[in-house]
């Protein structure tokens, strides 16, 4: 099962998806709704490879997002 | 029997009749002491310290990213992003290499939140860059090197952009 994993204070919030499920439906307006404030996404596929992706991807392995980078 | 004794049988009567009453005594000795005189305050934390139970220090829950909840999910999420060799390397020196999308520059992730990333330059460290998530400081340790491997990983330039060198390091490489 996919995740969309979203960092917090709790460590973070997993939301599971399949491909073509309500889950994914729900993840993938979670994930909008975040692009949309900012955030950078990033997707693991399931050979390990790494990807910047700014629409969401039901077939990804894991997605993670997080509030864009500042210097610090 | 002299006058001694007889006040000694007086006070053993008193005593026993009623116990507390050197406590009240001590009590009421403590309370006429002049206030401004510090061996009257020294004495009474000195009676409060002999005589109060010994009991451990109220401790509060610890939630938030300092938790060791948080920081656990954190690492998990984090193992899971890490290539065989990255885990490897995390769990043998408790840092990672990872290799910059554009340059193909080398770099070394530390468990930080600040000034936690090195540039590497054949295996050494010739610079330190500074750069994390916005809410950086409500987030575990863990969270914040995936979000940079991340960066690194896959948009190199966006993150050297935003990234500030450490002026502990005087080569300059990046900006």
């Amino acid at each position: 099962m996919a995740k969309l994993c979203v960092p917090d204070h709790t460590g973070h919030k997993e939301y599971d998806f399949t491909p073509n499920s309500p889950a994914a439906k729900r993840a993938e307006k979670i994930f909008n709704r975040l692009m949309d404030k900012g955030y950078l996404g990033g997707k693991r596929m399931a050979d390990g490879s790494l990807k910047k992706i700014r629409k969401f991807d039901p077939t990804a392995e894991e997605i993670f997002v997080h509030r864009q980078l500042v210097g610090g | 029997m002299e006058f001694e004794d007889v006040l000694v049988i007086i006070c053993l009567v008193v005593i026993a009749v009623y116990p507390g009453l050197p406590i009240y005594l001590m009590a009421r000795a403590r309370r006429a002491q002049p206030l401004w005189h510090p061996m009257g305050r020294v004495s009474e934390l000195l009676a409060y310290a002999l005589s109060a139970p010994i009991e451990p220090l109220p401790r509060r829950p610890v939630y938030g990213p300092f938790s060791s909840e948080a920081s656990n999910k954190a690492i998990a999420l984090l193992k899971r992003w890490l290539s065989p060799e990255q885990r490897r390397e995390l769990e043998k020196r408790g840092s990672f290499d990872v290799v910059g999308s554009h340059t193909g520059r080398r770099y070394r992730i530390y468990p930080g939140k600040l000034n936690n990333v090195r540039i590497l330059q054949d295996n050494f460290e010739v610079a330190a860059l500074c750069f994390a998530p916005a809410d950086a400081g409500f987030l575990p340790e863990a969270d914040i090197m995936l979000a940079q491997k991340i960066a690194l990983e896959t948009n190199e330039k966006a993150a050297l952009k935003v990234a500030h060198q450490s002026s502990r390091y005087p080569c300059s490489l990046v900006l």
